[in-house]
């Protein structure tokens, strides 16, 4: 039942906008997601990738706080996470450039907030290809701190939000805190025996 | 419906003119008691909006093929509502625009309190098809109606030394839901200003209406600046505040991100906002797949109006 739950909440944001691209397509409601549909899908996915994102975060501290059994829904998070943002970086190019990759290039280049996506999209794609069960066993320990880059995602995914926005930091404040409070638990994490290294470590 | 259409009017215009405005007011009275019973929130709630105006149409923009009504009025900013696009438009049901005064203040003969009546009546209304080109790079084509701002200054008498005029939009967290807003960083309230070059040029226009019916809330009623070649922000909204000065006046954006909107704001394809580019632009509303992205001309494409105001001016600093 959980194990549903979550395949609906990781999916559900996609079937949203699958949803709307058929009623403005397909049914004749051309202003569904507004006059600029593009830019309502490229924000979409973002805070989507975002939201996901913290949730993963918070299953690794609800997992060390209290043993909480949902840890295993962790990497279905996590690769929904790189699907959205990697949504949000095709919805860019597709939606808002018109697939011109020069613009792209350009864009990505001169606009920091641009590059500053980018790295946290390219960490993102590293973690998912890793999280793959037989490389997570090969790479042993330093699959533990390459997955550690995730709170600098998480830094590098707040900040490429905050620095596009003009005005209105209700969610980036809520996310701030978030991240610190995520943060200081994780360094604050007892540690444990990891059994590949022969030594203590945090998950 | 308040169609003024009756040749009887032309008489004495000025008279049927407020009597015609009273009547509007008084509908409003009676439908501001009945609501007190009712939903604060109704989207009916201000019966003033959307009344058909009598104007003549003009030649401005005869070739732009306006944006739709509700694209138009279910897409704007209006950070006094919220920053999301579609909150003016939500909210827009909470701020009063009838009664309305404009305080005149500042390097003019005739300062003052002014009903927003007594401005209208001395002003005839014509339509203006003006391409609107917002900061954030996408673009809209608006058939504004209302009346050159060169006309509504001049009946203030302004001095010789005033060399600018300065806006304010109206300041009143219990209206506007943004200014109530702890996570927004405005300093309210919105200013904007012009030279007075700029603002007594033939392209600088104060609106009241637009699709031929008074102005709808969320697109600045019941009065606004619209300044064609300049980016959006400068067009401000729901004004109650008009000041003449000889020093250039602080404007709102300028003073949150100095680097980012200068005081001029003139559409400018060569020099880029630093967190993005201007050399172009999406027209609104667009599709999908067919993204109407065309290239941003200078001043917005009314060179040929503005382009001597700026003359031997480094724009790339005066951005």
């Amino acid at each position: 039942m959980l194990n549903l739950l979550v395949w609906l909440g990781v999916l559900a944001p996609f079937f949203y906008i699958i949803y709307g691209i058929v009623q403005l397509t397909f049914l004749g409601n051309i202003f569904y997601f507004g006059p600029e549909p593009g830019q309502y899908i490229l924000e979409w996915m973002g805070q989507s990738a975002l939201a996901m994102l913290f949730a993963t975060l918070m299953i690794s501290s609800a997992h060390r706080l209290w043993a909480l059994p949902i840890v295993r829904y962790r990497r279905r998070l996590g690769v929904g996470t790189f699907f959205y943002a990697l949504g949000h970086l095709l919805a860019f190019a597709v939606f808002i450039l018109g697939l011109d990759l020069t613009l792209l290039v350009q864009e990505i280049i001169k606009r920091p907030y641009i590059l500053v996506g980018m790295t946290a999209l390219v960490l993102l794609a590293l973690l998912a290809v890793t999280s793959l069960h037989t490389l997570k066993r090969r790479l042993a320990y330093r699959w533990i701190q390459l997955h550690r880059l995730v709170y600098w995602v998480a830094g590098l995914g707040v900040l490429h939000y905050v620095w596009q926005i003009r005005d209105g930091y209700f969610l980036f404040d809520f996310y701030l805190l978030l991240l610190v409070l995520l943060l200081a638990e994780r360094v604050k994490a007892k540690k444990v025996f990891n059994p590949f290294a022969g030594r203590k470590t945090t998950y | 419906m308040l169609i003024k259409s009756s040749p009887a009017i032309k008489e004495s215009s000025v008279t049927d003119e407020s009597v015609y405005l009273n009547r509007r007011q008084f509908m409003q009275g009676s439908l501001a008691a009945a609501s007190l019973l009712a939903v604060p929130f109704s989207p009916f709630a201000n019966a003033i909006e959307g009344d058909a105006l009598k104007f003549v149409k003009t030649s401005y923009g005869k070739n732009d093929v306006p944006a739709p009504f509700e694209v138009i009025t279910g897409y704007n900013n209006f950070y006094e509502f919220g920053t999301d696009k579609t909150d003016p438009k939500k909210y827009q049901g909470q701020l009063k625009t009838n009664p309305w005064n404009i305080r005149v203040t500042g390097m003019a003969e005739k300062t003052g309190s002014f009903h927003l009546e007594d401005i209208l009546n001395q002003n005839p209304l014509e339509e203006r098809i003006y391409r609107l080109r917002c900061v954030e790079a996408w673009s809209m084509v608006i058939p504004w109606v209302g009346f050159p701002l060169e006309k509504l200054l001049a009946q203030f008498k302004p001095q010789a030394s005033a060399k600018y005029v300065a806006f304010e939009t109206l300041e009143d967290a219990k209206q506007f839901p943004g200014q109530r807003s702890a996570f927004s960083s405005i300093p309210w309230p919105y200013q904007e200003g012009l030279r007075m070059d700029e603002a007594m040029n033939e392209l600088s226009f104060m609106a009241v209406g637009l699709y031929g019916k008074s102005l709808y809330t969320q697109n600045g009623a019941p009065i606004r600046l619209v300044v064609p070649w300049k980016y959006g922000f400068k067009s401000i909204k729901s004004i109650v505040g008009i000041h003449f000065t000889d020093k250039q006046p602080a404007t709102t954006w300028n003073r949150i991100a100095p680097s980012e909107y200068g005081f001029y704001a003139n559409v400018n394809p060569q020099v880029d906002h630093p967190r993005w580019s201007q050399s172009s632009e999406r027209r609104l509303p667009s599709g999908l797949f067919d993204v109407k992205r065309i290239k941003t001309e200078m001043f917005n494409g009314y060179a040929e109006q503005v382009a001597h105001l700026y003359q031997g001016m480094d724009l790339r600093r005066n951005y």
